[in-house]
């Protein structure tokens, strides 16, 4: 089997599954790394420049939509990160001039937000940080028991409007009726018989999305707060 | 709106929006927790069925429109460039177009129609066929040692392009199997043909007022052939002596006339 079977193979398996996507974009870096830098006219460092991020995400996308009829994978990805990288450039020049709380201020490293944010702030801010990193990792704990992972999450998430609003209609129902959510818990199941009977949603859309309906049904389970309270335009954008 | 990053990769972050919905972005050293505005968002490819179907219509179309233009193309019709007549007994002709592909074998005498019955001459050359017809003769018994093979072309050009060719591939299929003399001449140069065809026997026969012709084949188009020769020509009224003037006559027999054209 040559290189380029071998590749092609990769890219096909890499098409459903992140990880094996991550590794085969780990292994091509120096690839990524050399487009980048064709575009960018200067040698690039990983961490600092955006442009490697922005080329990795491009490496990402041409492994989900390639296709054999698009030609070779990887003249198909170098395209496709020149593309990535001129928007991300246009998006950049757009964004000139705007103060970055992040930006430098002087030699030292300090940063614009050191300088006006008190000190009383950021360590609340670091106290809420720190919170919301346990409560992340309190969740995928939680979603690990029930067989789902946030990569599931990503891949199972509804793209279409109607669907997105009949997803939220039934998370909305479940929000109401505690004794769905303790189904959920006791059963350690989609309680889909209660929830379709409930929001009148189709079943099969229900079933279609059970990852991602588990995922947030679990996050208006006890706990969650900060979770919770990033997800307030949902709450407040469900249409009953 | 703002994004909360959920998990982190060296290739990628999975973020999720206010709205409940998870995304693969850019890892712009982003950290766990963090809460970001401006994400480089993974292009989503979203499933278009009804793509699928416009295709599949658009190739059903293509090619009801392929096959329509096909069948409603004329196809065009071979021309006549030569008549080749073939007498053994039987007696055949074929008519054969520019390139010499045969596009119409007929028998013109009862035994001829026989010999035929049941042979594909199609998409074969001259030679082919007339290789063919002679194997078909001698298994047939119709061919022996001491007969002649004639064959005549209507055509002066076609006698020239095609005629030696014809007679080389005569000789080779009769080679070794049977002693006969193989002469190759214009249409109406020899006179034994026709009256071969009409009496078989070597008696002198009455002969029909019209030397048998092969009908045009509907569709094809006739280049000016030389007229068939008549039977009220006085040689007909004695077959014998006709063989021996045929022997001397312009036409190519074997050793004689026809080296002209070798």
């Amino acid at each position: 089997m040559n290189n380029n079977e071998l590749l092609l193979q990769r890219v096909i398996a890499a098409k459903e599954d992140l990880d094996l996507a991550d590794e085969l974009i780990r292994d091509y870096l120096p690839f990524i790394h050399s487009e980048c830098a064709k575009f960018a006219g200067k040698s690039l460092s990983l961490g600092k420049d955006d442009e490697l991020s922005v080329g990795m995400l491009a490496f990402h996308e041409a492994i989900r939509s390639y296709s054999r009829l698009k030609g070779a994978f990887l003249k198909y990805c170098a395209l496709l990160i020149k593309n990535r990288l001129i928007d991300f450039a246009r998006h950049e020049k757009h964004h000139q001039g705007h103060l970055s709380l992040d930006a430098p201020i002087d030699e030292d490293g300090h940063v614009l937000a050191d300088v006006i944010a008190d000190k009383d702030d950021k360590q609340k801010a670091m106290i809420e940080h720190e919170a919301t990193i346990d409560e992340i990792e309190e969740l995928k704990n939680v979603m690990h028991q029930y067989g789902i992972s946030l990569k599931d999450i990503s891949e199972n998430c509804p793209v279409h409007e109607k669907t997105k609003e009949k997803c939220l209609k039934a998370i909305a129902i479940a929000k109401d009726h505690p004794e769905v959510l303790a189904e959920l818990e006791s059963t350690k199941r989609l309680p889909l018989n209660s929830l379709t009977a409930l929001s009148g949603v189709n079943r099969k859309t229900l079933e279609r999305h059970r990852r991602y309906l588990l995922a947030l049904l679990l996050i208006y389970t006890n706990g969650f707060e900060i979770i919770r309270g990033h997800l307030w335009k949902m709450t407040r954008g469900i249409k009953l | 709106m703002k994004y909360l990053v959920m998990d982190t990769k060296m290739t990628y972050c999975i973020i999720m929006d206010e709205m409940g919905a998870f995304h693969v972005a850019a890892n712009l050293n982003y950290h766990l927790g963090d809460t970001i505005d401006d994400p480089l968002i993974m292009k989503k490819e979203v499933k278009k069925p009804w793509l699928k179907w416009t295709f599949a219509s658009a190739w059903v179309v293509a090619l009801a429109t392929l096959l329509l233009l096909y069948f409603q193309t004329p196809v065009p019709l071979p021309v006549l460039y030569s008549r080749i007549y073939i007498s053994i007994n039987p007696e055949v002709c074929m008519s054969v177009d520019e390139s010499g592909e045969v596009f119409a074998l007929e028998g013109i005498d009862e035994e001829g129609k026989a010999l035929i019955e049941g042979y594909d001459y199609k998409g074969k050359d001259e030679l082919t066929v007339t290789g063919e017809i002679i194997d078909l003769a001698i298994a047939e018994n119709y061919l022996a040692s001491g007969m002649t093979i004639t064959i005549e072309i209507d055509n002066e050009e076609a006698l020239k392009e095609f005629g030696p060719a014809l007679r080389q591939e005569a000789n080779k299929r009769i080679e070794g199997r049977v002693d006969a003399v193989v002469e190759v001449g214009n249409y109406g140069s020899f006179d034994i043909a026709q009256e071969t065809v009409t009496s078989p026997s070597p008696s002198p026969t009455p002969l029909p007022s019209t030397v048998p012709s092969p009908s045009p084949s509907p569709g094809v188009e006739y280049l000016p052939s030389p007229p068939p020769v008549s039977n009220n020509d006085s040689n007909y009224q004695d077959a014998s002596s006709n063989y021996d003037d045929r022997q001397n006559n312009s036409a190519y027999s074997e050793g004689s006339n026809y080296s002209n054209y070798d």
